[in-house]
């Protein structure tokens, strides 16, 4: 017993009593700042608890007070949770698994005012969409063609040049290669040896004659040969630089169809003005579902493994987390159902969202979202239903379903472009929206039918009448309807719209537009050509300089064919008998 | 930490404190210095320090020794840790082990915490022999030549000297 120390065993039990008791003291508090800072981080702006309760037995914790800030309206919550409450197994959290098996998120409230701006560092720059570029056009003030091609990446520049780059570079490396084939001077010099030939006389001449005769015809099939190979090889590539050549020259007309596609400015633009006051917004709302997509994804994207292991990389100094094979595996955070009940002035809507985790591959399952509207004031139904798979990590899919049945707009900015903004005062609308996106490559449909509906549109330059004609005609609309579609990838996808609108719009003003457009046309096409005349021409004399070489090698080959053919027939002198 | 460094060799030169307690006490604060603070096993080293007579002054030193050392070798460790972690023949091991409750909370998949735990663990029992035998030595030829120094003598046959270890003595028994 000497080597026992019993009061150092007493030590160790209140020290780690009064360990314990420390952790359960800060405990809620350290969990408060946790989810905070992971919140903020995930939203892009400030996410905020106003308590945490962890409670032992049984194993569970209740957060109260959430408020999540939108990033693009600081001074507002996008979501504010009264009580989330949860209960967790505990011996899967030995393992570090978090599974929820259920959570109960009460007291839902969106869109709602902030005391204090909940803004994290500066917000971004908000490119202009092209609709909004496009809609200039009804100022009837033309865009600035230099501004225009300024921001545009002229493609028939690129291809003139890289074609040119290229037949310069074949150009030459022909012509070195010509030099070094049988010439002029060597084609006479057969010539002269042939002549040569025909010349000698008697048995001796003859028999002389034939073995340099044979001689000749060998060293010509060789050059021939070799001119043959080259001739080939310089056809073959001159038919597919003419081909370049042609496609090149047709590239500024390609720019310029894009260029007028992009504002609207084409023939089927000017037929879907339309587009030009419901894209903008549509776009938007379009953006604004990838954006909180985005950050769904930082929940759901699952951890990387390398070589079968899977390594889960943190910082610097603390070295990496190796997993190994689970003989039964779970996820390390799952919530399996979260029940959601929201109270907002339309009325009590209710949702639930499944197997919320990063590891769907282990699960086996998507995420699925389902919330839905009930005893409601000013629609008649609401439903909204998604699905977030990440089962198969190698090749995402999301899906969106969202349907809205007689909602009663009130004062609803329809669109905000500064020549004519339009203000639906009062209207029933019906929405829908499905969304898909695999990978990066999205597809949306959007369709909405407008009725009853009391329209504000208000020309902001009073002096131009077209303008005042399309506010007016917009006025008088009292039910439209309008289906949209957004296809391309995340970063860049196109919307077409088709709208009643445009029979309004266009009975307004599409006779002007239609002058307009194509005085904008043609002064566009007038500033590519220009730009691309000079390259061009350059382009055409590097390939006429390639022709050339083509030329000259057809004229050797030609030139040695037709000695040869001497050669053969009557280079050798008749024997005397 | 002045407090400490004289503990410390107090008890190096005192007669009553065996080596093996202080190597031992050393090598403890190797496992607890090396590997991450907040691990597991470092619960039961503590345990351990605090029941078994070992000196608790070397403990502490070895320990603030050990930690400061501890970020200059985390690269060594992390190597070590994801060569043993990854070797195909410990495969079996570790995935039967990182699929017991108890062996998740020790961490033992992290590269530092293997690493550093291989190391500390293959350098304790030398470590622990090599101290006791350079303690003896220590205690045999520095501080015996210590001790015959004019200096000493002067200092330990004063009647300050004497009062003061008296009082050191009862102090000790408080």
């Amino acid at each position: 017993m000497r080597w026992i120390r019993w009061r150092g065993l007493l030590a160790f039990l209140a020290i780690t009593a009064v360990l314990l008791v420390f952790w359960f003291l800060f405990i809620d508090s350290f969990i408060e700042r946790r989810i905070e800072k992971a919140g903020t981080s995930i939203v892009g702006a400030k996410v905020e608890l106003d308590g945490a309760d962890l409670t032992l037995f049984p194993l569970g914790l209740t957060l109260t007070g959430l408020q999540v800030t939108n990033p693009d309206a600081p001074m507002r919550n996008i979501f504010e949770a009264g009580r989330i409450s949860f209960l967790m197994d505990g011996v899967h959290l030995i393992r570090k698994k978090y599974i929820i098996e259920d959570m109960a998120i009460e007291g839902v409230r969106l869109n709602t005012q902030r005391s204090h701006s909940g803004a994290i560092g500066r917000p971004g720059d908000r490119k202009e969409a092209p609709e909004e570029q496009a809609i200039k056009l009804l100022t009837f003030e033309l865009p600035d063609i230099k501004e225009v091609l300024n921001d545009e990446d002229l493609q028939s520049i690129k291809i003139v040049e890289a074609t040119k780059k290229q037949i310069e570079a074949d150009r030459q490396r022909f012509e070195k290669e010509l030099k070094a084939l049988p010439d002029k001077k060597k084609i006479e010099d057969y010539e002269r040896r042939i002549e040569k030939i025909k010349g000698s006389r008697g048995i001796g001449g003859v028999l002389g004659g034939t073995a340099e005769l044979l001689a000749i015809k060998k060293e010509i099939e060789a050059d021939l040969d070799r001119i043959s190979a080259m001739k080939d090889d310089l056809s073959s590539l001159a038919a597919d630089y003419g081909q370049r050549v042609k496609a090149a020259s047709a590239a500024p007309r390609n720019d310029v169809r894009k260029i007028l596609e992009k504002y609207s400015l084409s023939a089927e633009g000017i037929a879907n003005l339309g587009s030009l006051f419901i894209g903008g917004r549509l776009r938007e709302l379009v953006e604004d579902g990838l954006r909180w997509r985005e950050k769904l994804d930082l929940i759901v994207a699952p951890e990387g493994r390398e070589n079968g292991v899977e390594v889960q990389k943190t910082l610097r100094g603390r070295g990496v987390d190796v997993q190994f094979r689970e003989y039964a595996p779970l996820p390390d955070f799952l919530i399996r159902r979260a029940a959601i009940s929201a109270s907002i002035p339309t009325g009590d809507f209710s949702g639930l969202v499944t197997n919320i985790t990063g590891d769907q591959d282990i699960l086996g399952s998507p995420m699925r979202i389902r919330i839905s509207g009930e005893r409601l004031r000013g629609l008649s139904s609401a439903l909204l239903e998604g699905e977030i798979n990440r089962v198969a990590p190698g090749s995402p899919r999301d899906l969106v379903n969202f349907a809205v049945r007689q909602y009663r707009l009130h004062d609803f900015t329809l669109s905000e472009n500064k020549y004519v903004p339009i203000l639906i005062g009062e209207a029933l609308a019906d929405f829908n929206v499905t969304a898909e996106l695999k990978g990066s490559a999205l597809r949306a449909d959007i369709g909405s039918s407008i009725k009853s509906a009391a329209i504000d549109a208000v020309s902001k330059e009073q002096t131009n009448e077209i303008l005042s004609t399309i506010a007016a005609a917009l006025s008088n609309v009292k039910a439209f309807s309008f289906n949209a579609s957004a296809a391309g990838t995340i970063d860049h996808f196109r919307i077409n719209v088709s709208s009643d609108l445009d029979r309004v719009l266009n009975a307004a003003a599409g006779g002007v537009l239609r002058e307009r457009m194509l005085a904008f046309e043609s002064a566009l096409s007038a500033e590519v050509y220009r730009k691309t005349e000079g390259p061009l021409k350059e382009l055409n004399r590097d390939f006429e300089g390639l022709m050339d070489v083509n030329a000259a090698v057809k004229e050797r080959f030609d030139g040695l064919n037709m000695v040869l053919a001497e050669a053969a027939r009557g280079a050798l002198p008749k024997l005397p008998f | 930490m002045i407090r400490t460094v004289a503990k410390v060799l107090v008890v190096l030169n005192s007669e009553n404190e065996r080596p093996s307690q202080i190597s031992l006490a050393v090598c403890f604060a190797l496992i607890a210095g090396l590997t991450p603070f907040f691990s597991l096993h470092n619960l039961l080293v503590f345990l351990l320090v605090l029941v078994l007579r070992v000196n608790l002054s070397s403990f502490l030193l070895a320990l603030s020794f050990f930690s400061v050392m501890a970020y200059a070798l985390d690269p060594l460790f992390h190597l070590i840790g994801l060569k043993a972690l990854t070797a195909e023949v410990l495969r079996g091991l570790w995935t039967a082990l990182y699929n017991k409750a108890f062996f998740r909370l020790t961490n033992f998949y992290n590269s530092i915490v293997m690493g550093s735990l291989i190391f500390s663990l293959v350098l304790f029992v030398p470590l622990f022999f090599a101290l006791n035998y350079g303690i003896k030595k220590y205690r045999e030829h520095v501080l015996a030549w210590m001790k015959q120094t004019p200096l000493a003598k002067a200092v330990s046959g004063s009647r300050l000297y004497e009062y003061y270890m008296s009082y050191a003595r009862i102090r000790s028994r408080l």
